[in-house]
């Protein structure tokens, strides 16, 4: 199960001939720290990171903010065709990327978005899944309570905003970990709504370095390490949420 | 009281819609923002699509040209090439995953310790980019430079050519004893069934601790009830396990198979994009849109396949939902 | 402190109507409890008041303001959830102090009266606490504390003490009382519990399927239920109901039960000769059915032998599970009378003691 990232770093630290020796060897007879360098040097990674980090940034406030607020009002507002509005958000899972790529990909270059932050951020600005997890959480809070909190004085908006959040962190931090990491994998869309190199992301940036390296597989290894690491940082210092909020998702049914 | 003026009895009530409307209009405004996204970039998409999939539309609208795009895609063999290479992944993947996280999860149910230890371990593949994973694996699999091909040397299997191997698997195995194959039970390439390897060990993290939840969500007294009864191992199992793990399942089912049918990045990291993999045995549909929209700019007829798809994950989804659905047992 | 006013209040959730035309008045000060059967409508009208609910007709006055539009925040009415309903993400102080903040009281005063509120209930050390770290008492303190703070000008309470266990609930019931008197408090309180409705309340408002039943004092209640269910419902065990008719014989007015045939004096004579000829149910408490060994007799009183089925000693008293002719009854008794199952014995009833009701309108006579 682990092996490939064990393989991935022993073999960003070897030199190419060692990396490339048949029968491979297993952990590396010399250390080449300066691949890293070499390999960072070789793209503008930089730029990739921040763009990134940007985009994935901003993806994950919006979603956190749409999320919110339509989970609330599904979960806790009495209005008419509710159900009909969660049935279409739900529908909606079911329609497979790739028939809105071609569409969202002329209605973009139609507002003049193409190859800007924008392009990037907005389609992605919600999520259903984040939708369906919140609104779980927000049922799961007992009636009596938002009653309560009505007789201390809160507005709906106050009671989502101190009682209902507050409540719900394990789900928000999944949420946050899941769509930051939406944005920080993703690969398809950006290739297609971006054109120049500035405007890369991260994931596109090494799709693209696989190429430009050519066959310096340790090479690919370094960099597959440094795009990799931030996200497996991240993702240990949330996995107690995550776990927890996935965990008690409601999938009883 | 006597002394209250009319007016003051109505001071503390300021007008206000009726209730009923405050809650709607409250409501819509709540759902909004996400909804304007969903409609705008999700939803109305699927119309334009098909608005954009009766016109011979290339970088910009062109003639109408009505069925014609979907005639071409239908007489492509391409077409039907990539439809075929994409069932093969779905067939490949989806029964893997369930089997594979199930057992998994079903193992380290039964012991507690180290269980947390462990989900953060699995959930770990499925946490890291497509493309850096993909990247690794692609090295792991090569063919030259390749550590699988030393292992499969230690066990006396030859070494393959794994990624860019298009000869079909049943057909390998039938081979190496001996035997041909008929050209249309080769089965998935090699280099398919690679990449189905690596989708698998990606995406086995989240099926385990779906499966983790399922399991702990049943009862300890439903099971003590049950042995009380006297069901023990496989009848727990079939009678117990399986029926109230159901609803997970069918998330699962359900959640893997749209996955399958747009799965994109492993297969353009892994294998050569422009070619669609050894002679075009991994261009899965996604891959075949994406190359006639991106590479040969033919939107119209990219538009058409997406549609053609669309329509085929959805029956897909609501055929699941019909003859599954009603085999889940909610508590 | 002030007046609570229902004025033909009736609300409906669909096709269930919940609450039916209740008329009711609730005193500047007073100590109100609302009882009867699961699903009667208890909640909701204490959520009608609190305005969680709106109604579907009446009006609703709060010291003889309207509020029927008037949103919870703006009642200034505190509510005691069953199940408390703490914020389970703040501290106690937070939980307490909650209610002030959103009404913007300064946060110094805020502190005090947190302070003051916690002293009161004596939860003084628990206010670093989360709701989970506290036990079920100490829980149901600070959901007192959080309504005792924001000094409302009515309480509403939905059982609070059902989740505690008996003692607790003997204990906090005394110093809730003793609260409301110190905070001269109007309270309105739910219970499905006979004692509390009994020792707190000032008046009881009995209500049953959304209607009320009776509004009075709980000694009136005991002693003079309106109709059969309000006879029934009070008491543990409830009354014993026995078919019959009034007669007249000669001048006076008799009544017969088949087991039990009694001469009717006083008030009850007076109310019964308007309904001679007719079927009537029999009331008798069962501490009404004496034992006639011990107990000795007044010149009218009734008498009648039945035997033992089963007996239940509660220590201070006695349960006599009794069969006469058929007819299931139970007396309540002395703990040291001499019964045993199969005992053939005599009891009397004095029949100044008893209820009447029509067998038709189920309403009491008079
Ligand atoms: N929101 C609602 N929607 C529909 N029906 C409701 C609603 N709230 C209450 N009811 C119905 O109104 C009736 C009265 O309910 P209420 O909660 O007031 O009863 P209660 O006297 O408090 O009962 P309990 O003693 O069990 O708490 C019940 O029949 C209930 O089913
Ligand atoms: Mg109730």
């Amino acid at each position: 199960m682990l092996f490939p990232f064990y393989w991935m770093v022993v073999t960003a630290f070897k030199d190419l001939e060692e990396a490339s020796a048949f029968p491979p060897t297993l952990w590396p007879s010399e250390w080449h720290p300066e691949n890293f360098l070499t390999a960072w040097g070789m793209a503008p990674f930089g730029r990739y990171f921040v763009n990134t980090i940007l985009v994935a940034g901003l993806q994950t406030t919006a979603v956190l903010l749409t999320s919110a607020l339509a989970a609330y009002a599904l979960a806790r507002i009495d209005f008419k065709g509710k159900n009909l509005v969660f049935v279409a958000f739900l529908a909606t899972l079911m329609i497979p990327f790739e028939v809105t790529l071609v569409p969202n990909f002329v209605i973009l270059k139609t507002l003049q978005w193409y190859n800007t932050y924008l392009a990037l951020i907005v389609p992605w600005g919600t999520s259903v899944f984040a939708i369906f997890l919140l609104r779980q959480f927000f049922l799961s809070i007992p009636k009596d309570l938002y009653d309560a909190a009505e007789i201390d004085g809160c507005s709906r908006f106050q009671f989502l905003w101190r009682i209902a959040l507050p409540l719900s962190t394990p789900a928000l931090v999944t949420i946050a970990l899941l769509s930051f990491l939406g944005g920080w994998n993703a690969l398809l869309w950006p290739l297609i709504v971006t054109g120049s190199a500035e405007m890369r992301l991260l994931q596109v940036g090494l799709s693209a370095f696989q190429s430009e390296a050519r066959v310096q597989y340790h090479l690919w290894m370094a960099a597959a390490t440094f795009t990799t690491a931030p996200v497996i940082v991240a993702y240990f210092f949330a996995q107690r949420h995550f776990i927890q909020s996935v965990s008690g998702s409601g999938l009883k049914g | 009281m006597s002394l209250q003026s009319p007016v003051a009895a109505y001071a503390g009530t300021p007008w206000r819609l009726p209730k009923a409307l405050r809650e709607t209009a409250l409501g819509y405004a709540y759902v909004l923002p996400a909804f304007a996204i969903l409609l705008g970039f999700h939803f109305l998409p699927i119309f334009y699509a098909f608005y954009i999939s009766l016109f011979n539309w290339r970088i910009r609208q062109g003639p109408f040209v009505g069925l014609e795009n979907y005639q071409s895609a239908v007489s492509n063999p391409e077409f039907w090439e990539s439809l075929k290479v994409t069932f093969y992944y779905a067939l490949g993947v989806i029964p893997a995953h369930l089997v594979l996280s199930f057992l998994i999860a079903y193992a380290l149910f039964q012991q507690i310790r180290g269980r947390g230890l462990y989900r953060v371990l699995y959930f770990l593949p499925y946490m890291t980019a497509t493309v850096a994973a993909a990247l690794v694996w692609r090295w792991i699999f090569h063919s030259q430079y390749g550590i699988l091909n030393l292992a499969l040397d230690k066990i006396a299997i030859g070494p393959q050519e794994w990624l860019l191997e298009p000869r079909g698997v049943v057909e390998l195995v039938l081979g190496a004893l001996g035997v041909a194959a008929p050209e249309w039970a080769a089965g998935p390439s090699l280099a398919l069934l690679s990449v189905i390897i690596f989708t698998v060990w990606h995406g086995l993290g989240f099926g385990v601790v779906i499966m983790l939840a399922g399991l702990s969500n049943i009862s300890g007294e439903v099971y003590d009830a049950a042995r009380v009864d006297g069901a023990e191992g496989w009848a727990l199992m079939r009678h117990i396990t399986l029926p109230l793990l159901s609803p997970t399942l069918f998330f699962l089912v359900i959640v893997s198979t749209i996955g399958a049918f747009q799965s994109f990045n492993s297969i353009y990291i892994m294998t050569d994009p422009d070619h669609g993999g050894p002679l075009g045995t991994t261009r899965n549909a996604t891959m075949y849109i994406f190359q006639n929209f991106f590479e040969y700019t033919r939107l119209g007829y990219a538009s058409a396949v997406a549609f053609v798809l669309f329509v085929i994950v959805l029956a897909l989804t609501i055929f699941q939902m019909r003859v599954l659905g009603p085999r889940v047992h909610y508590q | 402190m002030a007046s609570v006013t229902l004025q033909g209040v009736t609300k409906a959730f669909g096709k269930v109507t919940a609450v039916e035309e209740v008329s009711l008045d609730v005193q500047d000060k007073e100590f109100l409890v609302l009882v009867g059967p699961s699903g009667c409508g208890k909640t909701t009208i204490l959520r009608l008041i609190a305005g969680l609910e709106t109604p579907t007709a009446g009006d609703i006055q709060i010291g003889q303001r309207r509020v029927n539009e008037l949103s919870p925040k703006d009642r200034d009415v505190a509510m005691v959830f069953q199940s408390y309903a703490l914020y389970p993400h703040m501290s106690v102080h937070d939980n307490i102090g909650f209610g002030l903040k959103m009404r913007h009281v300064p946060r110094p005063e805020i502190d005090r009266r947190v302070g003051e509120a916690a002293e009161l209930l004596d939860i003084l050390p628990l206010l670093k606490r989360k709701p989970r770290e506290l036990s079920g008492g100490e829980r149901q303190r600070v959901a007192l504390a959080r309504a005792v703070v924001r000094e409302p000008q009515v309480f509403l309470m939905d059982e609070p003490l059902s989740n505690l266990d008996a003692k607790l609930r003997v204990q906090t019931r005394a110093e809730l009382v003793k609260l409301q008197r110190r905070l001269q408090a109007t309270v309105i309180y739910v219970t499905h519990d006979q004692m509390e409705a009994m020792t707190m309340a000032d008046r009881i408002a009995l209500l049953r399927n959304g209607r009320l039943q009776q509004v009075d004092t709980p000694q009136r209640v005991y002693d003079a239920p309106t109709n059969l269910f309000v006879a029934g419902f009070t008491g543990s065990p409830g009354m014993n109901f026995l078919r019959g008719r009034v007669l007249a014989e000669g001048e006076s007015i008799v009544l017969d039960a088949g087991i039990l045939h009694l001469p009717l004096v006083g008030d009850l004579a007076r109310v019964a000769a308007g309904a001679v000829g007719r079927e009537v149910v029999v009331g008798v408490r069962p501490e009404e059915i004496r034992d006639a060994g011990s107990a000795p007799p007044g010149p009218r009183w009734g008498s009648f032998r039945a035997r033992v089925d089963l007996v239940e000693p509660l220590g201070s008293e006695k349960l006599l599970h009794l069969i006469a002719q058929g007819q299931s009854l139970v007396a309540r008794v002395d703990p040291r009378m001499p019964a045993a199952p199969g005992d053939e014995l005599a009891f009397v009833v004095d029949p100044l003691q008893i209820n009447l009701y029509d067998a038709e309108t189920e309403q009491a006579l008079g």
